[in-house]
């Protein structure tokens, strides 16, 4: 179990070097604190963009499967409830039997 | 029907939005092929709502078959299951997506689900909303890959990272709804009601603005500016959902998200790596569903400012 955690321990270090590496890359082409240079080629904005997006959806990926279902993005927010007569209505029948 | 390469290659000549009065026909066996699909795998959202009549127990999501039927000039999926031919669905509203000679048996039981997605723009129709195909999510989810190894549909992650609450947003704000699979059918087109829309649309036209204002220097975010308007877009979802149109619970927590959009809290631009997923959004999303959080709104707006501070928290570029 101890190895385990070290293992984890050491492999969110190495996530976390990647990361910095991207970064240290990242910051020579635009800073977040000013306006973007518009001389910044953008292909090359958007390969490191994209570079620290799969970084990230790696780093986060155990943790978003902890995340329930019922929360992501495509749940429907409903119970089962027994119903009693409900039957199709009026305008749905006047369709079908439009066609028939 | 076209082979399954054939209607890819077809889906993939369309436009981004396609509403299914434009490519009727072809719209009907998309929409078809993407519920047969998910029928019986862990993205079946039909599954939970068919209950076996003789036992009153729901039925088991293995038993679950599907194919896909023709009937005149219509393509249509059928469902039905191993374990029983008398069911019911305990989903308000769902009988209108059956077809009533096909689905039903002598004793007005289920025998079968038949439906017919170009039949159901017809009647959704008449509620004002249009049914749409949308080529990236139907590339992705019907076309696209899927692990079932995996707990969670890869849809998911692409919908974080390709900012997809801007699309959903825009749909809803002009009274479409996508049918692309299970969660579309009985989420959103069943029930819908167009005297709840304007509302509906007034709170989609406010998270459209809110993200478009927020992302418009910025054209490729990176995920940890993405959580907040994925967030937004969870939520928007619900509220399209005919069990929780118009739910004030979802509404404060939509009205304090947009806020910090507006504020930029997390800058858009945020050029970092994001470690973790952060822990709020499942408190958000689970407390925008009970609708005693609108007597503590200072509640949501400490889980709100808890997300803000997780994504910079678990940032590895800080934010000064």
């Amino acid at each position: 179990m101890a190895n385990n955690k070290e293992k984890q321990v050491t492999q969110k270090k190495k996530v976390a070097l990647a990361g910095l590496n991207l970064l240290a890359l990242a910051s020579t082409l635009f800073n977040y604190n000013v306006e973007v240079d518009s001389k910044v080629n953008s292909d090359s904005k958007e390969n490191q963009v994209a570079k620290i997006n799969a970084s990230t959806l790696k780093s986060i990926e155990s943790t978003w499967l902890r995340v329930p279902m019922s929360c992501k993005a495509k749940g429907f927010n409903a119970e089962p409830t027994a119903l009693v007569g409900e039957r199709p209505s009026n305008a749905a029948l006047a369709v079908y039997q439009s066609l028939i | 029907m076209e082979t399954r390469d054939g209607l890819r290659r077809d889906f993939s000549r369309l436009k981004e939005v396609t509403p299914f009065s434009k490519a009727p026909k072809l719209a009907g066996m998309i929409a078809s092929l993407g519920i047969h699909r998910e029928i019986g795998t862990v993205n079946d959202e039909l599954a939970r709502f068919i209950f076996a009549i003789n036992t009153g127990e729901v039925i088991s999501r293995d038993s679950l078959k599907a194919e896909i039927v023709a009937w005149r000039t219509f393509t249509g999926v059928r469902i039905w299951s191993e374990e029983s031919s008398r069911l019911e669905m305990r989903a308000k509203w769902f009988h209108d997506m059956l077809h009533p000679s096909f689905s039903y048996n002598a004793d007005g039981s289920i025998k079968q689900l038949v439906i017919f997605p170009e039949i159901i723009s017809r009647i959704t129709a008449l509620q004002g909303v249009e049914l749409v195909l949308v080529k990236s999510w139907g590339m992705n989810s019907i076309f696209g890959g899927f692990d079932p190894s995996k707990e969670y549909y890869q849809t998911n992650f692409w919908e974080l990272e390709n900012n997809d609450s801007a699309l959903f947003s825009d749909l809803v704000r002009q009274n479409k709804l996508a049918l692309l699979g299970t969660h579309d059918l009985i989420a959103h087109v069943t029930g819908v009601k167009s005297e709840r829309w304007k509302l509906l649309n007034t709170q989609a036209q406010m998270v459209f603005d809110s993200i478009n204002l927020y992302f418009e220097d910025t054209t490729t975010p990176t995920i940890a500016s993405l959580i907040v308007p994925y967030t937004i877009g969870v939520i928007l979802d619900d509220l399209a959902q005919p069990p929780t149109y118009g739910s004030a619970s979802h509404a404060l927590f939509l009205e304090l998200l947009v806020s910090v959009l507006r504020k930029k809290t997390v800058p858009a631009n945020l050029p970092t790596v994001l470690t973790q997923f952060p822990n709020e959004f499942k408190n958000i999303i689970e407390l925008s569903r009970l609708p005693g959080i609108v007597k503590n709104p200072e509640r949501a707006k400490i889980l709100v400012d808890q997300l803000v501070a997780e994504i910079l928290e678990h940032s590895l570029v800080k934010v000064s």
